[in-house]
């Protein structure tokens, strides 16, 4: 894997590590064709993008994050004892601090495995050193019972519900969302949150 | 009634035996509650009941006493 473009915040870019992982900058090209495994999975879909709906490649071109180094980070999740990425944690910056993350594995056989847990830390402890980054927070659906497992076991607590927030074009069901957020002074550095 | 159920629906989702279960069974303390489990018993439990458990209701089950009251309250 390699940085496709000039990077404009080395720091929050560059690559970090966890007990098993190593999490990679990706170029675009890298991004776009691992995540476009996931368009095999509607559970994936419907977590990532509350769609479940496959897309085409063009769809999915237009609509996947472009990494650029600076607001919009994507990094591969790679196991230390392998050589391809199993995944990608994906972290959208606003100019306000405000950091929107997401992970998927596309590699099933990584599924329960506490891999969400150990990356989200990871990645909560990397992005929190710089100051540009004031609070994580991610809307997760209500029914997304495994992220909602895995943001308790990160000690993180909902805030808040938005109640029928999502429609899933699919099947035509409304879905709450649950806000999980964190903010840096409440994040200690061993990666759990103080309350 | 509620306390035989819930220690059976637990061992069926972590996949251990009923004689495995105890009070002290919860998402922090027992290795095999992971996502996975924790989707499989929130299904087992919708349905039981069902009826599709709220957003709260699947973060708030974290213990045997949690899926205990859940189902008790069942009307």
């Amino acid at each position: 894997m390699r940085i496709g473009r000039k990077t404009t915040d080395a720091q929050l870019n560059a690559a970090f590590e966890s007990a098993r992982f190593r999490m990679v900058p990706c170029s675009f090209a890298d991004a776009f064709r691992i995540s476009f495994l996931w368009n095999s999975t509607p559970e994936i879909l419907r977590n990532i993008t509350f769609d479940s709906r496959p897309r085409s490649k063009v769809q999915w071109y237009r609509q996947f994050t472009r990494p650029d180094g600076n607001w919009n980070f994507v990094h591969g999740i790679v196991p230390r004892d392998g050589t391809g990425a199993i995944g990608l944690h994906i972290v959208t910056l606003d100019a306000n601090g405000v950091a929107t993350p997401s992970i998927a594995l596309h590699a099933k056989s990584w599924w329960g495995k506490g891999v969400f847990a150990e990356v989200r830390r990871a990645a909560m402890d990397h992005f929190f050193q710089s100051d540009r980054v004031n609070k994580f927070t991610s809307l997760v659906s209500g029914r997304n019972m495994s992220s909602i497992f895995n943001y308790r076991a990160l000690g993180l607590s909902p805030t808040g519900t938005l109640r029928q927030h999502r429609r899933d074009p699919a099947d035509g069901t409304y879905h709450d969302l649950i806000i999980f957020e964190v903010l840096r002074e409440d994040w200690i550095g061993d990666g759990e949150a103080r309350s | 009634m509620s306390q035989a159920l819930a220690y059976e629906l637990l061992a069926d989702a972590l996949g251990v035996s009923v004689s495995e279960i105890d009070a002290d069974t919860a998402i922090n303390a027992t290795p095999q509650w992971d996502s996975i489990a924790h989707m499989r018993l929130i299904l087992a439990l919708e349905g039981k009941l069902d009826r599709q458990l709220d957003a709260e209701e699947i973060f708030a089950v974290a213990s045997v006493q949690d899926v205990m009251e859940v189902l008790a309250a069942r009307p």
